[in-house]
């Protein structure tokens, strides 16, 4: 779920774009970078991002018999990183704005802060924790709940800031049992989704992650070992 | 598909061809208003005059319009609502014992879930406004005029392009899938949604190296050229537009106090 427009006073505004414009900055700067060892990049984040637009408009069918559309933000995370991660998505949550009516101009700070820093961070930390004690699909899983999840405790962070009426902690309560506590399926919905994708690519097209460097040769023994087939030399 | 029936307003409305950097001024200085005002009434007269534009002036379909516009409705009544009740002082308005809970709602609530529920209205109708009329790759010079770093304009302009791409493979997929009983329960649903996933994910990879290729063909060396320019509207539009924000702010100053339940 995005801030809508107009709902965040204008101090607030202001703070989340200056927060979420630091990090995007930062990231603009990293790819920068890789543009002058190789502009291949450039094409490639850019269906990269396509990709992740296109992945939110699909409709994840969750416990309850509601919907929910993964966020996607988890997988970008845990392949690019968290700078590059914000870039994407304030470019996704600007299309999302103007193409879908999805979040707003106004409050694309808080959106990006939520959705592009605070959620990819918490999926990389999961997943750089992870890494090598278990098996990849399960530790993208793994990120991708805790990505999707820490999307919406912000979220609700967010709004209790922006009113926090009497008494502040009771507020974020409210807040928190009404976003957290709902998503935690949707979270989990997202994480099996991307745990059959990560299966997939790893079966079809190691190589991509392999180029990434995000799994190890070890994983993908198909591959990277010739099977012997018994045919002729 | 929503994404195509927005791009393609976009593209065929009375107002297209109105200069886009009058329409992007106007949209974007509403939007500030509405940020800072402190009452309901300039908001909700935003939220007005855009409707009349969108709906009398760039004659968008209803049909398309409505829909776009009931979800920030249906979002405002649940927001007056619950801050209603969150937020305590002032009058209690009303009373309801549940299973011994308590739940009453106040009059400082309701007014800031009003106030909130108004400015919502306002932007959401001024961003439409400036979706529904303005193609996206207008915007995208704009933008560039305004120093955006370019490795993030060329990347959105890419991916501008790359969604309606995938969005069509996406379907062509999904139809595939359903002929061959995928989706048929939750299982199955989720193999199919897994298996979509990944294969757009390569479908893309391979896209995006294959473009590199095509655009490595035609000497690219990490910078994209455009050639086309946006001329600068005419002044006396400009001032209009000025005039309309100094009434507005006067209004919202004048009506600074305003409270639909004192």
């Amino acid at each position: 779920m995005h801030v809508m427009e107009g709902y965040l006073p204008p101090m607030w505004c202001a703070i989340w774009y200056i927060l979420s414009g630091i990090v995007v900055g930062y990231g603009i700067i990293k790819i920068n970078q890789l543009l002058k060892e190789m502009p291949e990049v450039k094409p490639l984040l850019a269906v990269a991002g396509a990709y992740m637009f296109v992945l939110s408009s699909l409709k994840l069918p969750s416990v309850t018999g509601s919907c929910s559309h993964p966020c996607g933000n988890g997988l970008s995370a845990v392949l690019f990183g968290v700078p590059i991660t914000a870039v994407l998505a304030t470019i996704v949550l600007l299309f999302q704005a103007l193409l879908l009516a999805h979040g707003g101009l106004t409050t694309l700070g808080a959106n990006i802060f939520s959705m592009g820093v605070m959620g990819p961070l918490a999926g990389v930390i999961v997943w750089k924790l992870l890494r090598g004690k278990i098996n990849s699909t399960w530790a993208v899983m793994l990120a991708a709940i805790a990505a999707d999840w820490m999307t919406y405790v912000t979220t609700s962070i967010q709004l209790t800031l922006a009113f926090p009426g009497e008494d502040p902690v009771k507020t974020l309560m409210i807040f928190l049992s009404i976003f957290a506590v709902t998503q935690v399926p949707l979270a989990i919905a997202e994480g099996l989704l991307t745990a059959v994708l990560w299966d997939k690519i790893k079966e079809l097209r190691p190589d991509l992650l392999l180029k990434l460097g995000v799994i190890d040769e070890s994983e993908v023994p198909h591959y990277t070992q010739a099977v012997e087939t018994g045919g002729a030399e | 598909m929503q994404v195509n029936t927005i791009d393609h307003i976009a593209h065929n409305n009375r107002l297209r061809h109105i200069n886009p950097k009058l329409k992007v001024l106007f949209a974007l200085s509403m939007l500030l208003i509405i940020l800072f005002s402190k009452s309901i009434v300039v908001p909700l007269t935003v939220a007005l005059i855009m409707i009349i534009l969108t709906v009398f002036v760039a004659r968008v379909p209803l049909r398309i319009y409505l829909p776009l516009l009931s979800f920030p409705i249906g979002f405002g009544i649940l927001t007056v609502i619950l801050m209603g009740i969150i937020y305590t002082g002032g009058k209690k308005l009303l009373s309801i014992d549940i299973l011994n809970f308590n739940i009453s709602i106040y009059s400082y609530g309701v007014n800031l879930g009003l106030l909130v529920f108004s400015r919502m209205l306002g932007g959401v109708t001024s961003t439409l406004f400036l979706a529904l009329t303005t193609p996206m790759t207008e915007l995208f010079y704009i933008l560039r005029e305004w120093r955006i770093p370019s490795a993030l304009l060329d990347i959105a302009m890419m991916m501008y392009r790359y969604i309606f791409i995938l969005l069509d493979e996406m379907i062509r997929i999904t139809n595939a899938q359903h002929t061959r009983l995928g989706y048929k329960d939750l299982k199955t649903t989720y193999k199919s949604l897994g298996t979509l996933a990944a294969i757009l994910f390569i479908r893309a990879w391979e896209r995006g190296e294959r473009s590199f290729i095509t655009m490595s063909c035609r000497g690219y060396n990490g910078d994209l050229k455009l050639l086309n320019k946006i001329e600068s509207p005419g002044v006396k539009y400009i001032l209009l537009i000025v005039v309309v924000d100094i009434i507005l702010l006067i209004l919202s100053y004048l009506t600074a106090d305003f409270k639909v339940i004192t």
